[in-house]
């Protein structure tokens, strides 16, 4: 089995198993690739990933590898534990999704980059759940916003949008 | 020997990453020091949320409600303009009144093709209805209106036959009359020489209004005052009726019938309001007959069958339920 090595932006090398790189569809389709090209060896596939930190490709990983360990538990179990799996699924998400908006903001552009639809969903969900219930102003400073509106084009914005308030 | 790949130049966009002193394998304090950093800026992102290409902004886009939505569109200029999202709306639209009709589609037309605009007023329809009833909103009226404009001519009768039976509230008894005033209104701005008529029905049928031009307040005075008559529905009576009063018009006139009503026919009279119906076609040119459903428990199904003796594949575009409430009537 050929081992996949994934090199952070600082040049830090991260071993992954080729199940856990399935996740990343980029490093998945690249995989095949190489090996439709050259066949079967034990070669290392090196890929840089030139703008991904090392702390968020550390992040990134620890989600795959994860996410492959509940599938295989998903798959092993039977049914009647699937909804005991899936809190635990959620609670781990939960857990994982607990880092501050700039990380989330790394987060949701690694996953982008190495397309990782479910890691994707998953920063898309917390990013949402981050502006709701939230007033403008307080969607301005969770996510380190300029106001750039005059306070004219805000008050004619929100009383065109009164009605979805109730 | 290990082998090292480029991803795609297309993957390669520039994002602004954290560096870390560089070394060659990941030390556990650097992560700690990074993570303590991490914390420290919790209260005061450096990275806007407006930073991420806008294919991960309308990623999130699925996930917010109309009222999120508005907020974001509060929050700057940018996201002024992605909480408009078109497809969102759209979405959100077709979550809440179901599958996208014809008449959803010409309505967001004259919404200045937005799906917001159309939901706001959707909206605002749904949470004046004070029975349930499920009433169209001004885009929607607009739109059935204009389905009506597009049969008319150069001279064109327009006789609304507005059922007064029984089973008609006092309700929607006014949201018939107000709909007659409203749609003659659009119809005499585009086809200034539109006359129009009105007949009420019910086990007898009374002429309103005989064919003539008329101005819009007297029309309204008129429609204002008239009396519900009360009684069974019989359908077949005022179209009868609607055809001796479009007799005597112009041959090359536009004829256009508007039956507004909840349908609730027997069999025997269902058959004769098709009879009726077949013979006006019959006997007059340039006749069309549309139906708007109103009240509670209306009989499409009789209602389809009146307006396809105008041909089957016009009936789908004629038929537009006004002001329902989906129930028995007892």
């Amino acid at each position: 089995m050929r081992n996949i090595v994934l090199r952070a932006n600082d040049g830090a090398d991260h071993v992954i198993s080729v199940a856990a790189a399935s996740l990343c569809k980029t490093v998945a389709s690249l995989l095949q690739d190489l090996e439709a090209s050259k066949g079967e060896d034990t070669d290392p596939l090196i890929v840089p990933l030139p703008n991904v930190c090392n702390c968020t490709l550390q992040k990134v990983l620890g989600f795959c590898e994860q996410q492959r360990a509940f599938d295989e538990l998903c798959t092993a179990s039977p049914a009647a534990q699937q909804a005991d799996l899936t809190r635990q699924i959620q609670a781990w998400q939960m857990e994982y999704m607990q880092v501050s908006t700039d990380e989330l903001y790394h987060l949701v552009m690694a996953a982008h980059y190495l397309n990782v639809p479910r890691l994707l969903d998953l920063c898309t969900d917390a990013m949402a759940e981050r502006i709701r219930g939230k007033s403008p102003a307080q969607v301005r400073e969770c996510f380190g916003l300029k106001p750039s509106l005059s306070p004219e084009e805000e008050e004619e914005i929100r009383r065109s949008n009164l009605w979805a308030l109730n | 020997m290990a082998l090292s790949v480029a991803l795609p130049q297309r993957l390669l966009r520039s994002t602004s990453g954290i560096l870390l002193r560089s070394g060659k394998r990941t030390r556990p304090e650097d992560l700690q020091g990074e993570k303590a950093r991490l914390v420290k800026e919790k209260r005061s992102p450096n990275i806007p949320l407006t930073d991420l290409p806008p294919e991960l902004l309308d990623a999130l886009l699925p996930y917010l409600s109309p009222s999120e939505l508005c907020a974001l569109s509060q929050a700057c200029r940018l996201l002024s303009v992605v909480g408009e999202a078109p497809s969102r709306w759209k979405s959100l639209f077709t979550e809440r009144w179901g599958p996208l009709t014809d008449l959803h589609r010409e309505a967001c037309k004259m919404a200045k093709d937005s799906w917001k605009t159309l939901y706001r007023a959707k909206h605002e329809t749904d949470k004046m209805a004070e029975h349930q009833e499920q009433s169209l909103c001004g885009y929607e009226l607009e739109a059935v209106i204009r389905r009506m404009s597009a049969c008319c001519a150069e001279k064109t009768v327009c006789t609304f036959c507005i059922d007064g039976s029984g089973s008609v509230t006092p309700n929607d008894f006014r949201v018939m009359t107000s709909f007659v005033a409203t749609a003659m209104e659009s119809l005499t701005q585009t086809h200034p020489h539109c006359k129009v008529s009105v007949v009420q029905f019910s086990n007898d049928v009374r002429v309103e209004l005989s064919p003539q031009l008329m101005p819009m307040d007297q029309l309204r005075a008129q429609l204002g005052e008239m009396a519900r008559m009360n009684g069974g529905t019989n359908i077949a009576l005022s179209i009868k009726q609607a055809g001796q009063l479009l007799k005597g018009e112009d041959a090359d006139a536009a004829r256009i019938i508007v039956l507004l009503t909840d349908g609730r026919v027997d069999a025997f009279q269902g058959r004769e309001a098709v009879r009726m119906a077949e013979r006006l076609v019959d006997e007059q040119s340039g006749v069309a007959i549309f139906a708007l459903g109103v009240g509670r428990g209306v009989e499409k199904s009789e209602l389809d069958r009146i307006i396809a003796v105008c041909g089957p594949d016009v009936a789908a575009s004629r038929y537009t339920p006004l002001c329902t409430i989906d129930e028995a009537p007892w």
